[in-house]
């Protein structure tokens, strides 16, 4: 179970960009799994992670790309999962995966889920959606960043000034 | 039936409403406030329930009516209704939709509005004798500066007096509005240096590109020298004080502000919350006037009251007043005034409907300019908002949005994936799009035209059998065109400037993507609405062309006041609720000297 879970954040993280510890600090590393063994059932989801697993375990850079795109990437059934697990993330919403998915990984649709439907699972999924965080900002409605706080570059995130400092250690 | 009486009747809890009430009560007069809809947000814990439906069926719901409960006794636009035509509680008579809301609920409107809190300028009031369009108003600029400064104070405006200085409008010599202006945004600062000193050619004339502070409704830092030195305190949330005091950049005024930053009518309605002259009835939709055939004068309002939103089970009252005031909204008062069959000798009840037709234009910077950051707008290109190029075309107002792209970040991120992209890259292009996102929304002012109106048809009502709006609507050539010169001119100049890469496109879809898909010249717009819904109930100089006199008050009823954006001739450029709320001050004015 710890070593599913520990599988589990470490794709996340290859395939949201974001470190474990970022994710972790969501709070949602087990609300996701779980969602994702509620979609899926257990098998595939023991079949993603067996995946990532394989992944992971090829050195960063490329060739660790190549084996994502032969195991992951090109496959019909993996990569919807995938997708839709980066949007997760990133949006804080689910797809769920279409009947024609269910049909070709031949997985019965699980009661509760209406194959197409996009939803948001819960308010805090919607308030840690990640897309936002990298331009500096928040999503609409949560984490607001302080008054007046529009009016300068943002502190934080991928594209602030503040972050290119860092990176080259002088101030412009 | 019971009957009561009052000092005044309102109808419509909103701003207006709200806002007549204070005024009245605290001269001493009983008053009773009927609304059409629940009490809704005035109670705290409905306020965080509504917060919580934006997170998680924000997206789904619509906006801006989306984070609020659907109510089938008093039915909004905009929510589930009849979902074969937009805006589904409208019903029409015309192929173009009227694509604005409003929120039949307490506070009203003042719920989702953006804040935006401008004033109209001297020339709007005087669209006929100057540039030979639409009709003048029986009031000029300076009539109604008084009140605008009453309204600014009951909104809390937060703006600055030097950058609104522009095209006549005045200010007394020692006046600051009550909290300084909103920080502008790195969005903001970007235009402010690409078009500093620029101009663009409209119709014969050279118009500089003017970036300038919008005044907002929301709090912002008090300024001291307010009111002759005594200064301002903002006013937080409703039941937590200390929340709200303070903007602090939630980033979505549209639909609902989490914190209470922004005014709404229900601060209005809180000051009455413990007057004991003051009765505040929710749930009970006014249905019918009654009035004396011999005198004209309004005897009675029959409203429907009903116990649950989700039922059309109802008892009918009747109450009346010394004065009847209906402030329910321009298209509510219509139907209401139609389903009486009063204060129509002009002919002119329900026309002349008018909104702001809306178009966004939208690309990328040349290097990032951090939005989805603040408030939605916080400064705009301003400096075409008169000028004679209104002989010829609509004038506009260009809001420079600080929320990037429409659909963003969702677009994005299915776009990415699309590609495949994962990880690291995926994550640095998603924020490299966001930060440099820039939308600009054109509002345009609309003529006031006859054909343009609301009506009531017997056959199409709502669960509580009352009338249901029939709309007729379109846009005249004189909008268009300036939609035309925005678009391709205005928009063509500042992309120069800025060195920004359009990424502007307007495809037909279906009547759902919330927009007319309209032709004009040689190209296609999608024109939405602003939610700025005016002109119903226009006041005027005479009797035979307008439906009220220049306090507001019926010409054929001389013991009603029909308020609300409904009363205004034009339309301008400026977005409506501060006027509103200023010819509510002056049609209050009016009451208490009744009254007296």
């Amino acid at each position: 179970m710890r070593a599913e879970r520990q599988q589990f954040l470490e794709l996340s993280s290859e395939l949201t960009g974001y470190p474990p510890i970022d994710l972790e600090g969501t709070g949602l590393v087990d609300d996701y799994l779980a969602l994702l063994g509620q979609e899926l059932g257990a098998p595939m989801v023991t079949r993603l992670l067996d995946a990532s697993r394989d992944v992971l375990a090829h050195r960063a850079g490329a060739p660790r790309e190549e084996a994502m795109r032969l195991q992951i990437l090109c496959s019909p059934v993996l990569w919807p999962v995938v997708s839709g697990l980066i949007q997760l993330w990133y949006l804080g919403s689910w797809t769920s995966l279409s009947a024609q998915w269910y049909s070709l990984a031949g997985t019965a649709i699980p009661s509760g889920v209406s194959p197409g439907k996009s939803r948001v699972p819960s308010a805090e999924a919607y308030v840690q959606q990640l897309a936002y965080r990298g331009a500096g900002a928040h999503p609409p409605g949560a984490n607001p960043t302080g008054h007046g706080s529009w009016a300068i570059p943002p502190l934080f995130g991928d594209v602030s000034p503040a972050a290119r400092i860092q990176r080259t250690g002088r101030n412009p | 039936m019971s009957d009561d009486h009052f000092d005044a009747v309102i109808v419509g809890g909103g701003i207006c409403g709200a806002l007549i009430a204070r005024m009245l009560s605290e001269a001493g007069k009983r008053v009773l406030v009927l609304e059409a809809g629940i009490e809704g947000a005035r109670k705290p814990a409905n306020y965080q329930q509504y917060l919580q439906t934006l997170y998680t069926e924000g997206g789904a719901r619509g906006m801006p009516n989306g984070p609020y409960p659907y109510n089938a006794a008093a039915p909004s636009p905009g929510m589930p209704f009849d979902p074969t035509v937009p805006k589904g509680y409208y019903a029409y008579d015309t192929p173009d939709y009227f694509l604005s809301d409003y929120l039949r609920m307490m506070g009203g409107t003042t719920l989702h509005w953006q804040g935006t809190s401008l004033r109209l300028v001297p020339n709007d009031f005087r669209m006929q004798s100057v540039y030979g369009q639409g009709i003048d108003w029986p009031i000029t600029y300076d009539d109604l500066e008084p009140a605008y400064r009453r309204a600014e104070l009951e909104i809390g405006v937060a703006a600055d007096v030097e950058d609104q200085r522009i095209f006549g409008v005045w200010f007394p010599e020692d006046y600051v509005f009550p909290m300084h202006k909103m920080p502008q945004s790195c969005v903001d600062q970007f235009f402010l240096s690409a078009l500093q000193g620029k101009s663009v050619a409209l119709a014969g004339g050279e118009y500089p590109l003017g970036v300038i502070s919008i005044p907002q409704g929301r709090n912002s830092a008090p300024n001291e020298r307010y009111n002759g030195g005594k200064g301002y305190e903002p006013v937080g949330a409703i039941g937590d004080r200390d929340s709200g005091q303070r903007c602090q950049g939630n980033s979505v005024c549209m639909p609902i502000c989490p914190v209470q930053a922004k005014y709404t009518a229900l601060k209005t309605l809180q000051t009455l919350a413990h007057s004991p002259r003051v009765e505040i009835r929710a749930q009970c939709v006014a249905s019918r006037l009654h009035a004396d055939p011999a005198t004209g004068r309004i005897t009675g309002v029959e409203y429907k009251r009903y116990a649950s939103p989700q039922s059309p089970e109802h008892t009918v009252h009747r109450v009346s007043g010394t004065r009847v005031v209906l402030a329910a909204n321009a298209i509510e008062n219509t139907t209401l005034l139609l389903a009486s069959q009063l204060a129509n000798s002009s002919g002119q009840l329900g026309r002349n409907l008018m909104d702001h037709p809306y178009l966004y234009v939208w690309g990328t910077a040349p290097k990032p300019v951090y939005p989805f950051r603040g408030p939605d707008t916080t400064s705009g290109v301003e400096t075409l908002r008169d000028g004679d190029f209104r002989r010829v075309h609509a004038a506009f107002r260009a809001s420079l949005s600080n929320w990037g792209w429409s659909g963003a970040p969702g677009s994005q991120v299915a776009g990415l994936l699309n590609q495949q992209q994962y990880g690291k890259p995926f994550r640095d292009q998603l924020a490299r799009q966001l930060a440099s996102m820039v939308k600009i929304g054109f509002m345009f002012e609309q003529l006031p035209s006859a054909e343009n109106r609301v009506t009531i048809d017997p056959a199409r009502r709502d669960a509580l059998g009352n009338f249901r709006p029939v709309l007729s609507y379109s846009y005249a050539d004189y909008t268009l065109a300036g939609v035309e010169a925005a678009v391709n001119t205005v928009w063509g100049a500042i992309r120069g400037y800025a060195g920004i890469t359009d990424a502007t496109a307007y495809p037909d879809l279906a009547p759902g993507g919330g927009f007319n898909h309209v032709t004009f010249g040689n190209r296609a717009y999608n024109v939405m609405g602003s939610g700025h819904i005016v002109g119903t109930h226009r006041m005027g100089r005479s009797r035979r062309d307008s439906v009220i006199d220049s306090n507001l008050r019926s010409w054929d009823h001389d013991n009603l006041f029909v308020v609300g954006a409904g009363a205004q001739v034009t339309i301008g450029t400026a977005n409506p609720t501060l006027t509103t709320a200023a010819l509510a001050v002056r049609a209050a004015n009016a009451l208490l000297q009744d009254l007296r």
